[in-house]
């Protein structure tokens, strides 16, 4: 009796068990199904994308001459975004196909610029040839693309492989599929493109120009020192380190514990002058005791000291209990917005608590502009919506879409509620820029 | 003897009245702390400058204690009608003018604002018809529960987040980048937190990346946190500053695009990538 009891009890335990296994599995592969579907797609869109983007590039060659190649520019410029959002979903980041994506984005600046900048203009003849060059490239990509295809749809090859394969520790080797994206990328770096600075600069580009700083040479024991006396940190325990090749400029990180009260403070030093280009000390801000306003004069006497004359509080901004402020250098009464330095400023005792200068490093040279205006600012103004009503203008150096430093007329005005900044060029009347001041 | 008694109850009542009246006397005593204010601060004294400023029609944008360009317009003309110094500053004497020509009913507006109700804050119309329904329905008792009298409204204060934003970017931007580096870099010092936010927005400027916060973050691949569900933690203080000093312009990796865990080594091809140095436990690369 009790026997039959247990096998029955168990029986029925078995059959559950079973039940429940067989549910998980089969949720666990819509799961999986569900992700693989999301890279299928993905993948497929993106090869439709490039042949898309070289049918319409064989357009424009074929119109090229009298400005209608505009609207295939366009399209161009709308497809590739759209190519490189699905680079962004397939799980590639461990994959080198970095060449496919940027020549991707450059083809988007390009025919963005081609197009939307240029207006009606007919193509330059420079602009001819590189959509020449580029017909012939996504070409190539396109087929490649193509094969890849082919192979994962003949052999049934998953995504979630590829996935797998690439978070392994060991070189994935067999995998086709990454072979065959590995292939791509490669041929995308043989080819060879003259892209003008404007068409693949980033604000990543800061950071290169460091390297053009001048100076002496430091050594480690050079750079402790100089941090010492700028973070005024006397006794602590202090850690030099070049940085690697990986950096745009040579440069030593500065760690140090400070011995007073055990808080950390990092440090980058350009070996070339000895420059601080930033620094970040952390420590608890348990209460505000001081007005942004004196935070801000606190940041002012912290430049002054520090060699920084004829700096301009340009942006200050509270969150909780810190002060962000944005100084800019003044030459004469121009503002020089690029050679900027930013500060951090606890608002308990007015310490200065991270400090950033490489915008005021990386554009020292700005000061040997021409920096008389070829036009008035009244003229200037006529070519700027006439619904704003300027409230404040000066001169200033901004940098623009090239990335070259150009004197401007700097117009702050209102509509309605909305705040804007119009920065129109000083030499021809050309606007620049046009800013919603959201802060 | 009754005659005595009435009087002194008389008198006690008075001076009770009198008393009472002293502590729910709008503001003369608390208005503005001696602070200078200036465009970019947050906080109770900027509340009650576009009060004030509302009160008398210059500022018609939110009272959201956000110094921002409406308020910094609407002072500014405010000086200039009032023959003060137009620098856009808040200083004593701009302070006085505004407490002379205007009244400030600090409960009013700071309650409003705790409930996050929407509100305006016009002199010369009745304060009811200025909020939203929710406030109306219930009844504005002066002082808390328990009659603490003024302490509510101090303790408030210090609870009451302005948000402040830096520019391009959302609270949920912000939120969703705390979340990433809470669950990527929670072990690690503050400064390589601050790297690993600054690495997403590396990628975000980088042509080899998606250009937004999302698309960088939920990349298949991009961030171990993504993949085993860490992201979703509750992301600390420390994490959410991190996220703002990066965002507010430090980057400790000195424009690094990858970093990895040296000990948990993930793929052959990350080791080959030029490296710029280690912050923490993580290496930082190009």
């Amino acid at each position: 009796m009790v026997r039959n009891v247990i096998i029955a009890v168990l029986a029925i335990a078995l059959i559950a068990t079973g039940y429940w296994g067989y549910r998980e599995h089969r949720d666990k592969n819509a799961v999986l199904q569900h992700a693989e579907n999301n890279y299928q797609q993905a993948y497929h869109d993106l090869t439709y994308y490039i042949d898309k983007i070289h049918d319409h590039l064989g357009t424009v060659l074929a119109t090229g001459s009298n400005g209608t190649g505009a609207n295939d520019l366009t399209e161009i410029w709308r497809l590739s975004a759209l190519a490189r959002g699905d680079i962004g979903q397939l799980p590639l980041t461990l994959l080198p196909f970095n060449k496919t994506a940027e020549l991707l984005s450059n083809i988007g600046n390009f025919s963005y610029q081609a197009s939307v900048k240029n207006g009606k203009q007919p193509l330059k003849p420079e602009d001819y040839k590189q959509l020449e060059s580029l017909y012939k490239q996504s070409g190539t990509i396109e087929k490649s693309l193509r094969d890849v295809q082919q192979v994962i749809m003949d052999h049934h090859l998953r995504w979630m492989d590829v996935e797998m394969a690439l978070a392994s520790k060991k070189q994935p080797a067999d995998n086709q599929v990454i072979d065959g994206l590995r292939t791509v990328d490669q041929k995308v770096g043989d080819f060879e493109n003259d892209w003008d600075p404007a068409v693949t600069r980033t604000q990543l580009n800061e950071w290169d120009a460091l390297k053009n700083l001048t100076g002496r040479p430091i050594s480690k024991k050079a750079a402790q020192s100089i941090v010492r006396r700028f973070l005024n940190i006397p006794n602590g325990k202090y850690v030099v380190e070049p940085l690697g090749k990986g950096s745009g400029f040579p440069a030593y990180t500065v760690t140090v514990r400070d011995d007073r009260n055990g808080n950390t403070a990092v440090a980058t030093v350009a070996r070339k002058g000895g420059h601080v280009v930033w620094f970040v000390k952390y420590r608890d801000i348990k209460d505000r005791r001081i007005s942004l306003y004196r935070a801000s004069n606190a940041a002012g006497a912290f430049l002054n000291r520090h060699g920084f004359k004829n700096m301009a509080l340009i942006q200050s901004d509270q969150y909780d209990n810190v002060g962000v402020f944005t100084f800019a250098r003044k030459i004469g009464d121009v503002w020089d917005y690029p050679a900027s330095i930013r500060m951090k400023v606890a608002l308990d005792n007015g310490e200065v608590l991270a400090f950033d200068d490489r915008g005021y490093l990386a554009h020292q040279s700005d000061a040997s502009l021409p920096l008389k205006p070829a036009i008035t600012a009244e003229t200037a103004k006529k070519g700027m919506n006439q619904t704003i009503a300027v409230q404040e203008q000066h001169l200033a150096i901004i940098e623009n879409d090239l990335g070259n430093p150009v004197l401007c007329y700097e117009f702050i005005g209102t509509k309605g509620a909305d705040t804007y900044r119009v920065l129109v060029n000083a030499a021809d009347g050309r606007q620049e820029k046009v800013e919603l001041m959201t802060a | 003897m009754q005659k005595i008694r009435q009087l002194v109850l008389a008198i006690g009542l008075g001076i009770a009245f009198i008393w009472t009246a002293a502590a729910f006397a709008p503001n003369a005593a608390n208005a503005f702390s001696p602070q200078v204010i200036q465009k970019g601060a947050t906080g109770d004294d900027v509340v009650e400058l576009q009060a004030r400023l509302q009160y008398i029609g210059y500022y018609r944008g939110r009272i959201d204690g956000v110094f921002g360009w409406q308020t910094y317009w609407a002072l500014r003309n405010f000086q200039q009608r009032y023959g003060l110094k137009v620098d856009g500053l808040a200083g004593a004497d701009t302070k006085k003018k505004l407490v002379s020509v205007t009244r400030y009913d600090k409960k009013f507006v700071m309650d409003n604002i705790r409930k996050g109700n929407r509100f305006t804050y016009y002199g010369g119309v009745p304060l009811q018809r200025q909020t939203t329904e929710s406030y109306r329905g219930q009844p504005s008792k002066a002082g808390a529960p328990g009659g603490k009298g003024g302490q509510p409204a101090a303790n408030t204060a210090k609870k009451t987040n302005y948000n402040h934003l830096p520019a391009g970017f959302s609270q949920s931007d912000i939120n969703l980048m705390a979340n990433a580096v809470y669950g990527e870099a929670r072990g690690e010092p503050y400064i390589g937190q601050v790297a690993v936010a600054a690495v997403i927005l590396n990628r975000i400027q980088s042509p080899l990346f998606p250009d937004t916060v999302a698309g960088v973050i939920f990349q298949p691949g991009a961030f171990t946190a993504v993949q085993d569900g860490q992201i979703w933690l509750i992301p600390n203080q420390q994490a959410k500053q991190a996220v703002l000093d990066a965002l507010n312009g430090w980057d400790p990796t000195n424009g690094a695009l990858y970093y990895f865990n040296p000990d948990k080594a993930t793929s052959a091809w990350i080791w080959s990538r030029p490296q710029i140095g280690k912050i923490g436990k993580h290496i930082f690369t190009k």
